[in-house]
Protein backbone atom coordinates (compact mmCIF):
# COMPACT_ATOMS: atom_id res chain seq x y z
CA UNK A 1 0.00 0.00 0.00
CA UNK A 2 1.34 3.44 -0.93
CA UNK A 3 1.57 6.51 1.33
CA UNK A 4 -1.66 8.05 0.02
CA UNK A 5 -3.69 4.87 0.52
CA UNK A 6 -2.41 4.57 4.09
CA UNK A 7 -3.20 8.24 4.81
CA UNK A 8 -6.72 7.78 3.47
CA UNK A 9 -7.24 5.18 6.18
CA UNK A 10 -6.22 7.68 8.85
CA UNK A 11 -7.98 10.92 7.87
CA UNK A 12 -11.49 11.34 6.53
CA UNK A 13 -11.81 11.49 2.75
CA UNK A 14 -12.64 15.20 2.74
CA UNK A 15 -9.35 15.89 4.56
CA UNK A 16 -7.03 14.66 1.86
CA UNK A 17 -6.90 15.93 -1.70
CA UNK A 18 -5.07 15.17 -4.88
CA UNK A 19 -7.23 17.47 -6.98
CA UNK A 20 -5.45 19.44 -9.69
CA UNK A 21 -6.95 22.71 -8.44
CA UNK A 22 -5.69 22.18 -4.88
CA UNK A 23 -2.27 21.28 -6.24
CA UNK A 24 -2.08 24.59 -8.09
CA UNK A 25 -3.21 26.73 -5.16
CA UNK A 26 -1.19 25.00 -2.42
CA UNK A 27 1.98 25.51 -4.43
CA UNK A 28 2.06 29.11 -3.11
CA UNK A 29 2.26 31.14 0.07
CA UNK A 30 2.66 34.95 0.33
CA UNK A 31 6.20 34.87 -1.09
CA UNK A 32 6.88 35.03 -4.82
CA UNK A 33 7.97 31.37 -5.00
CA UNK A 34 5.95 28.66 -6.70
CA UNK A 35 6.40 25.05 -5.62
CA UNK A 36 4.97 21.67 -6.46
CA UNK A 37 2.86 19.35 -4.33
CA UNK A 38 1.52 15.87 -4.84
CA UNK A 39 -1.35 16.16 -2.43
CA UNK A 40 -2.67 18.02 0.57
CA UNK A 41 -3.70 16.70 3.98
CA UNK A 42 -5.71 18.54 6.64
CA UNK A 43 -5.20 16.62 9.90
CA UNK A 44 -7.81 17.05 12.64
CA UNK A 45 -5.83 15.95 15.68
CA UNK A 46 -2.39 15.04 16.94
CA UNK A 47 -2.95 11.28 16.66
CA UNK A 48 -3.57 11.63 12.94
CA UNK A 49 -0.38 13.69 12.63
CA UNK A 50 1.70 11.13 14.53
CA UNK A 51 0.48 8.33 12.26
CA UNK A 52 0.97 10.37 9.06
CA UNK A 53 4.53 11.36 10.00
CA UNK A 54 5.42 7.77 10.97
CA UNK A 55 4.36 6.55 7.55
CA UNK A 56 6.12 9.45 5.81
CA UNK A 57 9.29 8.60 7.74
CA UNK A 58 9.08 4.94 6.77
CA UNK A 59 8.22 5.64 3.12
CA UNK A 60 10.68 8.58 2.85
CA UNK A 61 7.92 10.96 1.80
CA UNK A 62 8.63 14.68 2.23
CA UNK A 63 6.17 16.87 4.15
CA UNK A 64 5.81 20.67 4.01
CA UNK A 65 4.00 22.28 6.94
CA UNK A 66 1.51 25.07 6.43
CA UNK A 67 -0.52 27.36 8.66
CA UNK A 68 -2.09 30.53 7.26
CA UNK A 69 0.24 30.53 4.24
CA UNK A 70 1.25 34.17 4.87
CA UNK A 71 4.97 33.46 5.11
CA UNK A 72 7.08 35.77 2.98
CA UNK A 73 10.11 33.51 2.50
CA UNK A 74 8.54 30.40 0.99
CA UNK A 75 8.60 28.21 4.11
CA UNK A 76 5.18 26.75 3.32
CA UNK A 77 5.92 26.34 -0.40
CA UNK A 78 6.19 22.60 -1.17
CA UNK A 79 9.10 21.09 -3.08
CA UNK A 80 7.64 17.97 -4.66
CA UNK A 81 6.25 17.26 -1.22
CA UNK A 82 2.98 16.67 0.55
CA UNK A 83 1.41 19.73 2.18
CA UNK A 84 0.20 19.23 5.76
CA UNK A 85 -2.18 22.12 6.40
CA UNK A 86 -2.84 22.72 10.11
CA UNK A 87 -5.80 25.11 9.59
CA UNK A 88 -8.39 22.60 10.75
CA UNK A 89 -6.69 22.19 14.13
CA UNK A 90 -8.17 25.44 15.34
CA UNK A 91 -9.49 24.90 18.84
CA UNK A 92 -8.79 27.16 21.81
CA UNK A 93 -8.49 24.52 24.54
CA UNK A 94 -8.13 26.52 27.76
CA UNK A 95 -8.04 30.15 28.81
CA UNK A 96 -6.72 30.52 32.35
CA UNK A 97 -7.55 33.96 33.77
CA UNK A 98 -5.89 33.27 37.15
CA UNK A 99 -2.49 32.47 35.74
CA UNK A 100 -2.87 34.37 32.44
CA UNK A 101 -2.16 31.64 29.95
CA UNK A 102 -3.95 29.99 27.05
CA UNK A 103 -3.60 26.54 25.47
CA UNK A 104 -4.35 26.45 21.74
CA UNK A 105 -4.06 24.15 18.78
CA UNK A 106 -1.58 25.26 16.15
CA UNK A 107 -4.10 26.20 13.46
CA UNK A 108 -5.86 28.91 15.50
CA UNK A 109 -5.75 32.26 13.70
CA UNK A 110 -4.06 34.95 15.81
CA UNK A 111 -6.94 37.46 15.62
CA UNK A 112 -9.50 34.76 16.46
CA UNK A 113 -7.50 34.06 19.63
CA UNK A 114 -7.24 37.72 20.59
CA UNK A 115 -10.96 38.28 19.95
CA UNK A 116 -11.71 35.52 22.46
CA UNK A 117 -9.16 36.84 24.94
CA UNK A 118 -10.46 40.39 24.74
CA UNK A 119 -13.70 39.32 26.41
CA UNK A 120 -11.61 38.26 29.38
CA UNK A 121 -9.41 41.37 29.49
CA UNK A 122 -6.39 39.46 28.17
CA UNK A 123 -4.11 39.72 25.14
CA UNK A 124 -1.44 37.77 23.27
CA UNK A 125 0.57 40.86 22.41
CA UNK A 126 2.69 39.86 19.39
CA UNK A 127 0.92 41.39 16.42
CA UNK A 128 2.53 40.84 13.01
CA UNK A 129 1.00 42.71 10.07
CA UNK A 130 -0.64 39.43 9.02
CA UNK A 131 -2.45 39.09 12.39
CA UNK A 132 -5.84 38.47 10.78
CA UNK A 133 -4.60 35.53 8.68
CA UNK A 134 -1.55 33.93 10.31
CA UNK A 135 -1.80 30.98 12.70
CA UNK A 136 -0.28 30.34 16.10
CA UNK A 137 1.81 27.47 14.66
CA UNK A 138 3.08 29.77 11.91
CA UNK A 139 4.07 32.61 14.23
CA UNK A 140 5.88 30.19 16.54
CA UNK A 141 7.65 28.47 13.65
CA UNK A 142 8.88 31.84 12.32
CA UNK A 143 9.38 33.45 15.76
CA UNK A 144 7.37 36.38 14.47
CA UNK A 145 7.40 39.90 15.85
CA UNK A 146 5.00 42.79 15.60
CA UNK A 147 5.13 46.52 15.33
CA UNK A 148 5.30 46.79 19.14
CA UNK A 149 8.45 44.66 19.46
CA UNK A 150 10.23 47.27 21.60
CA UNK A 151 8.00 46.36 24.52
CA UNK A 152 6.78 42.86 23.72
CA UNK A 153 9.71 41.37 21.80
CA UNK A 154 9.17 38.24 19.70
CA UNK A 155 6.96 35.17 20.04
CA UNK A 156 9.78 33.32 21.86
CA UNK A 157 9.20 35.58 24.89
CA UNK A 158 5.61 34.35 25.27
CA UNK A 159 5.89 30.56 25.11
CA UNK A 160 5.46 28.32 28.14
CA UNK A 161 5.21 24.89 26.55
CA UNK A 162 4.88 23.33 23.10
CA UNK A 163 3.57 19.99 21.88
CA UNK A 164 5.52 18.80 18.85
CA UNK A 165 5.53 15.75 16.57
CA UNK A 166 9.12 15.12 15.45
CA UNK A 167 10.37 13.59 12.20
CA UNK A 168 9.95 9.99 13.35
CA UNK A 169 6.36 10.59 14.41
CA UNK A 170 7.03 10.80 18.16
CA UNK A 171 5.17 13.21 20.40
CA UNK A 172 7.35 15.54 22.41
CA UNK A 173 6.52 18.10 25.10
CA UNK A 174 8.96 20.95 24.75
CA UNK A 175 9.80 23.19 27.73
CA UNK A 176 12.59 25.43 28.97
CA UNK A 177 15.58 26.13 26.72
CA UNK A 178 14.42 23.64 24.07
CA UNK A 179 11.50 25.99 23.27
CA UNK A 180 13.96 28.28 21.49
CA UNK A 181 14.90 25.41 19.17
CA UNK A 182 11.35 24.95 17.90
CA UNK A 183 10.43 28.63 18.01
CA UNK A 184 11.91 29.80 14.72
CA UNK A 185 12.36 26.25 13.38
CA UNK A 186 10.41 27.19 10.20
CA UNK A 187 8.84 23.78 9.80
CA UNK A 188 12.20 21.96 9.60
CA UNK A 189 12.32 19.90 12.84
CA UNK A 190 8.74 18.96 13.65
CA UNK A 191 5.04 19.78 13.59
CA UNK A 192 4.02 22.20 16.35
CA UNK A 193 0.59 20.86 17.27
CA UNK A 194 -0.29 22.69 20.46
CA UNK A 195 1.05 25.64 22.47
CA UNK A 196 0.70 27.06 25.95
CA UNK A 197 1.10 30.82 25.64
CA UNK A 198 1.70 33.51 28.25
CA UNK A 199 -0.70 36.42 28.12
CA UNK A 200 -0.78 40.02 29.26
CA UNK A 201 -3.62 42.31 30.28
CA UNK A 202 -5.48 44.12 27.47
CA UNK A 203 -4.07 47.52 26.60
CA UNK A 204 -6.07 50.27 28.33
CA UNK A 205 -4.59 53.43 26.89
CA UNK A 206 -2.83 54.54 23.71
CA UNK A 207 -1.28 57.91 22.86
CA UNK A 208 0.83 58.88 19.87
CA UNK A 209 3.46 61.38 18.74
CA UNK A 210 4.03 62.07 15.06
CA UNK A 211 7.21 63.84 14.00
CA UNK A 212 8.33 65.07 10.57
CA UNK A 213 12.11 64.68 10.33
CA UNK A 214 14.63 66.72 8.34
CA UNK A 215 17.53 64.29 8.57
CA UNK A 216 18.79 61.05 10.14
CA UNK A 217 20.37 62.95 13.07
CA UNK A 218 16.90 64.05 14.10
CA UNK A 219 15.67 60.47 13.71
CA UNK A 220 18.42 59.12 15.98
CA UNK A 221 17.76 61.82 18.58
CA UNK A 222 14.05 60.97 18.62
CA UNK A 223 14.75 57.21 18.91
CA UNK A 224 16.99 57.88 21.91
CA UNK A 225 14.39 60.09 23.54
CA UNK A 226 11.45 57.70 23.06
CA UNK A 227 13.02 54.25 23.23
CA UNK A 228 12.39 53.56 26.90
CA UNK A 229 8.85 54.93 26.89
CA UNK A 230 7.37 53.90 23.51
CA UNK A 231 5.95 50.47 22.59
CA UNK A 232 6.36 51.12 18.85
CA UNK A 233 8.54 53.48 16.82
CA UNK A 234 7.61 53.41 13.16
CA UNK A 235 9.75 55.20 10.57
CA UNK A 236 8.32 56.17 7.16
CA UNK A 237 10.54 57.41 4.31
CA UNK A 238 9.66 60.15 1.76
CA UNK A 239 8.69 57.74 -1.02
CA UNK A 240 6.36 55.73 1.22
CA UNK A 241 4.79 58.87 2.69
CA UNK A 242 3.95 60.12 -0.81
CA UNK A 243 2.27 56.76 -1.59
CA UNK A 244 0.25 57.25 1.61
CA UNK A 245 -0.98 60.64 0.44
CA UNK A 246 1.02 62.46 3.13
CA UNK A 247 3.22 65.51 2.57
CA UNK A 248 6.38 63.75 1.29
CA UNK A 249 8.86 63.71 4.18
CA UNK A 250 10.49 61.36 6.65
CA UNK A 251 8.26 60.65 9.64
CA UNK A 252 8.48 58.90 12.97
CA UNK A 253 5.30 57.67 14.61
CA UNK A 254 5.75 56.83 18.28
CA UNK A 255 3.10 54.83 20.12
CA UNK A 256 2.78 54.79 23.93
CA UNK A 257 0.61 52.88 26.35
CA UNK A 258 0.49 55.85 28.74
CA UNK A 259 0.12 59.63 28.47
CA UNK A 260 3.58 60.28 26.96
CA UNK A 261 2.33 61.00 23.41
CA UNK A 262 1.22 64.46 22.22
CA UNK A 263 -1.87 63.12 20.45
CA UNK A 264 -4.46 61.90 22.92
CA UNK A 265 -7.80 62.20 21.09
CA UNK A 266 -9.14 58.78 20.08
CA UNK A 267 -10.23 59.84 16.59
CA UNK A 268 -6.90 61.45 15.70
CA UNK A 269 -5.03 58.40 17.04
CA UNK A 270 -7.20 56.07 14.97
CA UNK A 271 -6.58 58.18 11.86
CA UNK A 272 -2.79 57.92 12.29
CA UNK A 273 -2.99 54.19 13.10
CA UNK A 274 -4.98 53.64 9.91
CA UNK A 275 -2.27 55.36 7.89
CA UNK A 276 0.43 53.32 9.66
CA UNK A 277 -1.45 50.03 9.19
CA UNK A 278 -2.06 50.90 5.53
CA UNK A 279 1.62 51.17 4.59
CA UNK A 280 1.92 47.63 3.22
CA UNK A 281 -1.29 48.10 1.23
CA UNK A 282 -0.08 51.39 -0.26
CA UNK A 283 3.22 49.87 -1.34
CA UNK A 284 1.57 46.80 -2.84
CA UNK A 285 -0.88 48.88 -4.86
CA UNK A 286 2.10 50.82 -6.23
CA UNK A 287 3.59 47.53 -7.42
CA UNK A 288 6.22 47.36 -4.63
CA UNK A 289 4.90 43.97 -3.54
CA UNK A 290 8.16 42.30 -2.47
CA UNK A 291 8.94 43.01 1.19
CA UNK A 292 12.24 42.41 3.01
CA UNK A 293 13.03 42.66 6.74
CA UNK A 294 16.73 43.29 7.46
CA UNK A 295 17.72 44.28 11.00
CA UNK A 296 20.81 46.11 12.24
CA UNK A 297 21.92 47.53 15.57
CA UNK A 298 20.01 50.77 16.09
CA UNK A 299 23.29 52.76 15.96
CA UNK A 300 23.88 51.49 12.39
CA UNK A 301 20.51 52.76 11.14
CA UNK A 302 21.78 56.03 9.58
CA UNK A 303 24.27 54.12 7.37
CA UNK A 304 21.66 51.55 6.33
CA UNK A 305 18.96 54.14 5.66
CA UNK A 306 21.31 56.30 3.54
CA UNK A 307 22.20 53.28 1.39
CA UNK A 308 18.57 52.24 0.98
CA UNK A 309 17.72 55.78 -0.06
CA UNK A 310 20.47 55.59 -2.71
CA UNK A 311 18.89 52.36 -3.98
CA UNK A 312 15.68 54.35 -4.48
CA UNK A 313 13.35 51.86 -2.78
CA UNK A 314 10.41 52.80 -0.56
CA UNK A 315 10.98 51.74 3.04
CA UNK A 316 9.57 51.92 6.53
CA UNK A 317 10.23 50.03 9.71
CA UNK A 318 10.32 49.40 13.41
CA UNK A 319 13.37 51.58 14.07
CA UNK A 320 13.24 51.03 17.84
CA UNK A 321 14.65 47.56 17.16
CA UNK A 322 16.64 48.49 14.02
CA UNK A 323 14.32 46.66 11.61
CA UNK A 324 13.59 48.18 8.21
CA UNK A 325 11.13 46.87 5.59
CA UNK A 326 12.52 47.68 2.16
CA UNK A 327 10.09 47.04 -0.69
CA UNK A 328 10.93 46.00 -4.26
CA UNK A 329 8.94 45.56 -7.45
CA UNK A 330 8.59 41.93 -8.64
CA UNK A 331 11.01 42.62 -11.49
CA UNK A 332 13.58 43.98 -9.00
CA UNK A 333 13.87 40.80 -6.90
CA UNK A 334 17.50 40.33 -7.95
CA UNK A 335 18.39 43.58 -6.19
CA UNK A 336 17.54 42.15 -2.75
CA UNK A 337 20.92 40.36 -2.61
CA UNK A 338 22.70 43.74 -2.62
CA UNK A 339 20.67 44.79 0.39
CA UNK A 340 21.42 41.59 2.31
CA UNK A 341 25.16 41.86 1.58
CA UNK A 342 25.13 45.40 2.94
CA UNK A 343 23.26 44.36 6.08
CA UNK A 344 25.71 41.53 6.78
CA UNK A 345 28.60 43.98 6.34
CA UNK A 346 26.98 46.16 8.98
CA UNK A 347 26.90 43.16 11.35
CA UNK A 348 23.12 42.88 11.02
CA UNK A 349 20.68 40.09 10.26
CA UNK A 350 19.12 39.44 6.87
CA UNK A 351 15.82 38.69 8.60
CA UNK A 352 14.52 40.36 11.71
CA UNK A 353 11.09 38.72 11.70
CA UNK A 354 10.03 36.90 8.50
CA UNK A 355 12.58 34.07 8.72
CA UNK A 356 15.05 32.45 6.30
CA UNK A 357 12.72 30.03 4.50
CA UNK A 358 13.72 29.00 1.01
CA UNK A 359 14.70 32.48 -0.09
CA UNK A 360 17.65 33.40 2.12
CA UNK A 361 19.50 30.16 2.87
CA UNK A 362 22.55 31.20 0.85
CA UNK A 363 23.19 34.00 3.35
CA UNK A 364 23.42 31.75 6.41
CA UNK A 365 26.79 31.72 8.20
CA UNK A 366 28.68 28.44 8.74
CA UNK A 367 27.76 28.57 12.44
CA UNK A 368 24.07 28.95 11.67
CA UNK A 369 24.22 26.11 9.16
CA UNK A 370 25.91 23.81 11.70
CA UNK A 371 23.32 24.66 14.33
CA UNK A 372 20.45 23.85 11.98
CA UNK A 373 22.09 20.60 10.82
CA UNK A 374 22.62 19.38 14.37
CA UNK A 375 18.94 19.93 15.25
CA UNK A 376 17.90 18.32 11.98
CA UNK A 377 19.95 15.24 12.89
CA UNK A 378 18.38 15.11 16.35
CA UNK A 379 14.72 15.73 15.50
CA UNK A 380 14.31 14.84 11.81
CA UNK A 381 17.15 12.52 10.79
CA UNK A 382 15.41 11.29 7.63
CA UNK A 383 14.54 14.80 6.41
CA UNK A 384 10.77 14.23 6.43
CA UNK A 385 10.38 17.99 6.77
CA UNK A 386 12.60 18.72 3.78
CA UNK A 387 16.25 18.72 2.89
CA UNK A 388 18.55 21.64 3.57
CA UNK A 389 19.55 23.51 0.43
CA UNK A 390 23.27 23.54 1.18
CA UNK A 391 23.68 19.88 2.20
CA UNK B 1 -7.23 47.20 -10.05
CA UNK B 2 -6.37 44.03 -12.01
CA UNK B 3 -5.47 40.62 -10.65
CA UNK B 4 -1.83 41.07 -11.67
CA UNK B 5 -1.54 43.28 -8.55
CA UNK B 6 -2.40 40.38 -6.23
CA UNK B 7 0.50 39.81 -3.83
CA UNK B 8 -1.15 36.72 -2.27
CA UNK B 9 -1.19 38.41 1.15
CA UNK B 10 -4.33 36.48 2.09
CA UNK B 11 -6.15 39.42 3.70
CA UNK B 12 -9.18 38.64 1.52
CA UNK B 13 -9.61 35.31 3.32
CA UNK B 14 -10.36 36.95 6.67
CA UNK B 15 -14.07 37.55 6.23
CA UNK B 16 -14.84 35.27 3.30
CA UNK B 17 -17.80 33.16 4.48
CA UNK B 18 -16.83 30.30 2.18
CA UNK B 19 -13.26 30.15 3.45
CA UNK B 20 -14.25 30.55 7.10
CA UNK B 21 -16.43 27.45 6.88
CA UNK B 22 -14.51 25.26 4.45
CA UNK B 23 -10.93 26.28 5.43
CA UNK B 24 -9.79 25.48 1.91
CA UNK B 25 -7.36 27.85 0.18
CA UNK B 26 -8.73 26.79 -3.18
CA UNK B 27 -12.21 28.00 -2.27
CA UNK B 28 -10.85 31.24 -0.76
CA UNK B 29 -10.62 34.47 -2.75
CA UNK B 30 -6.81 34.24 -2.66
CA UNK B 31 -7.01 30.74 -4.11
CA UNK B 32 -9.35 31.94 -6.81
CA UNK B 33 -6.94 34.76 -7.71
CA UNK B 34 -4.14 32.18 -8.04
CA UNK B 35 -6.32 30.09 -10.39
CA UNK B 36 -7.26 33.19 -12.38
CA UNK B 37 -3.62 34.19 -12.83
CA UNK B 38 -2.99 30.68 -14.14
CA UNK B 39 -5.99 31.11 -16.48
CA UNK B 40 -7.69 28.05 -15.01
CA UNK B 41 -11.44 28.17 -15.58
CA UNK B 42 -13.36 25.82 -13.36
CA UNK B 43 -16.70 25.44 -11.71
CA UNK B 44 -15.02 26.34 -8.41
CA UNK B 45 -15.78 29.96 -9.36
CA UNK B 46 -19.47 29.22 -8.69
CA UNK B 47 -18.58 28.62 -5.03
CA UNK B 48 -18.76 32.27 -4.05
CA UNK B 49 -21.59 34.32 -2.55
CA UNK B 50 -20.50 37.49 -4.39
CA UNK B 51 -20.75 39.21 -1.00
CA UNK B 52 -17.62 41.36 -1.60
CA UNK B 53 -16.32 40.96 1.98
CA UNK B 54 -12.98 40.04 0.46
CA UNK B 55 -12.74 43.38 -1.34
CA UNK B 56 -12.97 45.36 1.88
CA UNK B 57 -9.63 43.94 3.02
CA UNK B 58 -7.72 43.76 -0.26
CA UNK B 59 -4.69 46.10 -0.11
CA UNK B 60 -4.40 46.02 -3.90
CA UNK B 61 -8.06 47.04 -4.25
CA UNK B 62 -8.80 44.18 -6.63
CA UNK B 63 -12.48 43.88 -7.56
CA UNK B 64 -12.49 40.20 -6.73
CA UNK B 65 -16.22 39.58 -7.13
CA UNK B 66 -16.22 41.30 -10.54
CA UNK B 67 -13.38 39.02 -11.63
CA UNK B 68 -15.36 36.01 -10.44
CA UNK B 69 -18.47 37.19 -12.30
CA UNK B 70 -16.46 37.57 -15.52
CA UNK B 71 -15.23 34.00 -15.21
CA UNK B 72 -18.76 32.74 -14.59
CA UNK B 73 -19.89 34.43 -17.80
CA UNK B 74 -17.10 32.68 -19.68
CA UNK B 75 -17.96 29.36 -18.03
CA UNK B 76 -21.58 29.67 -19.08
CA UNK B 77 -20.53 30.53 -22.64
CA UNK B 78 -18.46 27.34 -22.57
CA UNK B 79 -21.47 25.40 -21.28
CA UNK B 80 -19.84 24.82 -17.87
CA UNK B 81 -22.72 25.32 -15.52
CA UNK B 82 -23.65 23.68 -12.26
CA UNK B 83 -26.71 21.46 -12.22
CA UNK B 84 -28.28 23.72 -9.55
CA UNK B 85 -27.78 26.79 -11.73
CA UNK B 86 -29.34 25.13 -14.76
CA UNK B 87 -32.30 23.93 -12.70
CA UNK B 88 -32.84 27.38 -11.19
CA UNK B 89 -32.95 29.07 -14.60
CA UNK B 90 -35.28 26.38 -15.93
CA UNK B 91 -37.59 26.89 -12.91
CA UNK B 92 -37.67 30.66 -13.37
CA UNK B 93 -38.58 30.19 -17.04
CA UNK B 94 -41.27 27.59 -16.27
CA UNK B 95 -42.73 28.72 -12.94
CA UNK B 96 -41.51 32.31 -12.46
CA UNK B 97 -39.45 31.39 -9.38
CA UNK B 98 -36.20 29.48 -8.70
CA UNK B 99 -37.87 26.79 -6.54
CA UNK B 100 -40.00 25.08 -9.14
CA UNK B 101 -43.64 24.20 -8.72
CA UNK B 102 -44.84 25.32 -5.30
CA UNK B 103 -48.08 23.84 -4.10
CA UNK B 104 -50.53 26.04 -2.23
CA UNK B 105 -49.47 26.40 1.44
CA UNK B 106 -46.29 24.30 1.02
CA UNK B 107 -42.67 25.39 1.60
CA UNK B 108 -40.22 24.31 -1.16
CA UNK B 109 -38.05 21.37 -0.04
CA UNK B 110 -35.10 22.14 -2.26
CA UNK B 111 -33.65 25.58 -2.85
CA UNK B 112 -31.95 25.91 -6.20
CA UNK B 113 -29.51 28.75 -6.12
CA UNK B 114 -26.41 29.93 -7.98
C1 LIG C 1 1.01 41.40 4.76
C2 LIG C 1 1.95 40.63 5.61
C3 LIG C 1 2.49 41.23 6.74
C4 LIG C 1 3.38 40.52 7.55
N1 LIG C 1 3.86 41.13 8.68
C5 LIG C 1 4.69 40.45 9.49
C6 LIG C 1 5.19 41.07 10.70
O1 LIG C 1 4.85 42.21 11.02
N2 LIG C 1 6.02 40.34 11.47
C7 LIG C 1 6.37 39.06 11.16
O2 LIG C 1 7.11 38.46 11.93
N3 LIG C 1 5.93 38.46 10.03
C8 LIG C 1 5.09 39.11 9.19
N4 LIG C 1 4.62 38.51 8.05
C9 LIG C 1 5.09 37.16 7.68
C10 LIG C 1 4.15 36.03 8.14
O3 LIG C 1 2.85 36.46 8.29
C11 LIG C 1 4.60 35.45 9.43
O4 LIG C 1 5.81 34.82 9.20
C12 LIG C 1 3.63 34.44 10.08
O5 LIG C 1 4.18 34.08 11.30
C13 LIG C 1 3.37 33.22 9.25
O6 LIG C 1 2.28 32.51 9.82
P1 LIG C 1 1.41 31.50 8.94
O7 LIG C 1 0.47 30.80 9.85
O8 LIG C 1 0.82 32.18 7.79
O9 LIG C 1 2.53 30.48 8.50
P2 LIG C 1 2.85 29.82 7.07
O10 LIG C 1 3.15 30.85 6.07
O11 LIG C 1 1.83 28.83 6.74
O12 LIG C 1 4.21 29.08 7.44
C14 LIG C 1 5.35 29.79 7.82
C15 LIG C 1 6.45 28.81 8.23
O13 LIG C 1 6.08 28.12 9.43
C16 LIG C 1 6.01 26.72 9.21
N5 LIG C 1 4.85 26.24 9.97
C17 LIG C 1 3.56 26.67 9.85
N6 LIG C 1 2.79 26.04 10.75
C18 LIG C 1 3.60 25.20 11.44
C19 LIG C 1 3.40 24.27 12.51
N7 LIG C 1 2.21 24.08 13.05
N8 LIG C 1 4.46 23.58 12.98
C20 LIG C 1 5.69 23.77 12.45
N9 LIG C 1 5.95 24.62 11.45
C21 LIG C 1 4.92 25.33 10.95
C22 LIG C 1 5.91 26.55 7.72
O14 LIG C 1 6.44 25.32 7.30
C23 LIG C 1 6.72 27.72 7.22
O15 LIG C 1 8.09 27.41 7.23
C24 LIG C 1 3.74 39.19 7.21
C25 LIG C 1 3.18 38.60 6.06
C26 LIG C 1 2.30 39.30 5.27
C27 LIG C 1 1.71 38.64 4.07
S1 LIG D 1 -6.29 40.54 -0.43
FE1 LIG D 1 -6.04 41.17 -2.57
S2 LIG D 1 -3.82 41.17 -2.88
FE2 LIG D 1 -4.21 40.00 -1.01
S3 LIG D 1 -4.40 37.84 -1.70
FE3 LIG D 1 -6.46 38.70 -1.69
S4 LIG D 1 -6.79 39.43 -3.78
FE4 LIG D 1 -4.60 39.15 -3.53
S1 LIG E 1 -17.32 37.65 -2.74
FE1 LIG E 1 -16.96 35.43 -2.84
S2 LIG E 1 -14.73 35.25 -2.53
FE2 LIG E 1 -15.32 37.32 -1.83
S3 LIG E 1 -15.72 37.08 0.38
FE3 LIG E 1 -17.71 36.81 -0.67
S4 LIG E 1 -17.86 34.61 -0.97
FE4 LIG E 1 -15.70 35.01 -0.50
Amino acid sequence: MGFLEEVKKIVENENVSESDLDKVVYAFDSSYLEGKTNFIIWPRNVDEIKKIIKIANRERVKITLRGGGTGLVGGAVPENSVVLDLSKMNKILEINTDENYVIVEAGVILDDLNNELENKGLLFPIRPGSHAVCTIGGIIATNAAGINAIKYGKVENWLIELEVVTGNGDLKIVKGDEIKVFCGSEGLYGVITKAKLRLTKSIKKTTISKLALNNYEELMKAIKEFKDKAVALEFIDEMTSSFLGMQPAMYLIAEFEDDSGDIKEKEEIEKIMRIRDGIYAALVSNNYSIITDPQVHVDKLPILLKEIKKMGKPHFGHVGIGLIHVHFKPEEVGETDRLYELVLKLGGKISGEHGIGKLKQKFLSENEKERIMSFKKRYDPNNVFGELEWV
Amino acid sequence: MGIEKCSRCGFCKVNCPIFRVMLSETLSPRGKMILLKKEIMDEVFYICALCKSCEENCPAEIKISEEIKKIREKLIKNKKETEANKKMIENIRKFGNPFGKIEEGKIPRELYCC
